[in-house]
């Protein structure tokens, strides 16, 4: 095995490498610039408004952005069920 | 770079309960194939530390190209780390993401799958192109931007499936907006494959016995 590989090698790597960029430059040229979760939104058609989260009227759905008190109660919960694992299979 | 960068709430709880299900079976899988190895060797441990600290900090790092996007390792992760202890290390760093609001709770499952499907991906090609491509930079790069590529695929299936709640546009709308996303992820894999091809390399010229099967 060599580190860097052989000529032919090279040159297929950077043919591909080629072929993704030209396609990544005109999905960008066609999207635009733009945040990543600006351009999720942007691509499902949800107008973008920090104070609006999608899904938030409906009754299915839930949320628990912004909302210090549950994050933290789940990360405990979490960390709870880890040390449980943890001394239950003594990894 | 394939990531769900949707707020909690936008699949319906039927979907976030589905992908999270999905998501700790494979955990599952994951902590019975590490536990079947008698003794799991302790710089295989230290180097999947290893990987979820870069990997977490790197997930945070937004990069100011193509509007702001950030990088994955996850096909890194798949190479040094195999599938088993990359799922485990993936699963770390969306707990952890989303601890910070990078990406909601409920979409720890969905973004876990489309996570392990790169280090999946990536373990597999890594293997497969050994012969095709002795070279480490090259076969390491090539087997990046195909997880990634896989990944990408994974998330726009998982989205087309779930369905978001609030979106009024078609399906083939969607698909369009996201192989667009797909497509600038993919600017993104190509610096995520020299980035990988480059530590790769560097990791078969100082310290071969990392990497199972490989030497200088």
């Amino acid at each position: 095995m060599t580190t860097t590989g052989t000529k032919k090698e090279i040159v297929i790597f950077i043919a591909v490498v080629a072929v993704v960029g030209i396609a990544a430059l005109v999905a960008f040229q066609i999207a635009g610039p733009m945040g990543i979760e600006e351009r999720f939104l942007k691509a499902l058609g949800i107008p973008h408004d920090p104070g609006d989260v999608p899904g938030n009227s409906d009754v299915s759905g839930f949320s628990l952005e912004g909302q210090p008190l549950m994050y933290a109660g789940v990360l405990c919960v979490l960390g709870i069920i880890c040390i449980a694992m943890y001394r239950h299979f003594h990894f | 770079m394939a990531h769900i960068h949707l707020e909690d709430g936008s699949f319906t709880l039927f979907w976030v309960a589905l992908w999270w299900v999905i998501a700790l079976v494979v955990i599952a899988a994951a902590l019975i194939w590490v536990r079947s190895v008698k003794k799991t060797d302790n710089r295989k441990i230290t180097l999947a530390a290893f990987c979820t600290a870069a990997a977490f900090a790197i997930f945070q790092v937004s990069i100011p190209l193509f509007g702001g996007v950030h990088l994955n390792l996850t096909p890194l992760i798949g190479i040094l780390a195999g599938p088993a202890l990359g799922s485990l290390i993936v699963l770390i760093i969306n707990i952890l993401s989303a601890a910070i609001g990078h990406g909601g709770w409920g979409l720890v499952g969905a973004n876990l799958l489309v996570n392990v499907t790169e280090v999946l991906v990536a373990y597999v090609t890594w293997n497969v192109l050994k012969r095709l491509f002795p070279g480490a930079f090259a076969r390491a790069g090539i087997t990046t931007l195909t997880g990634l590529f896989c990944g990408n695929l994974a998330m726009i299936a998982i989205i087309l499936v779930s369905g978001v709640q609030g979106v009024t546009q078609t399906s083939s709308q969607v698909l369009a907006g996201l192989t667009l996303i797909a497509g600038v992820n993919m600017g993104v894999a190509v610096i995520e494959a020299f980035i990988t091809g480059m530590i790769i390399a560097a990791i078969i010229k100082t310290r071969p016995d990392l990497l199972e099967g490989e030497r200088p």
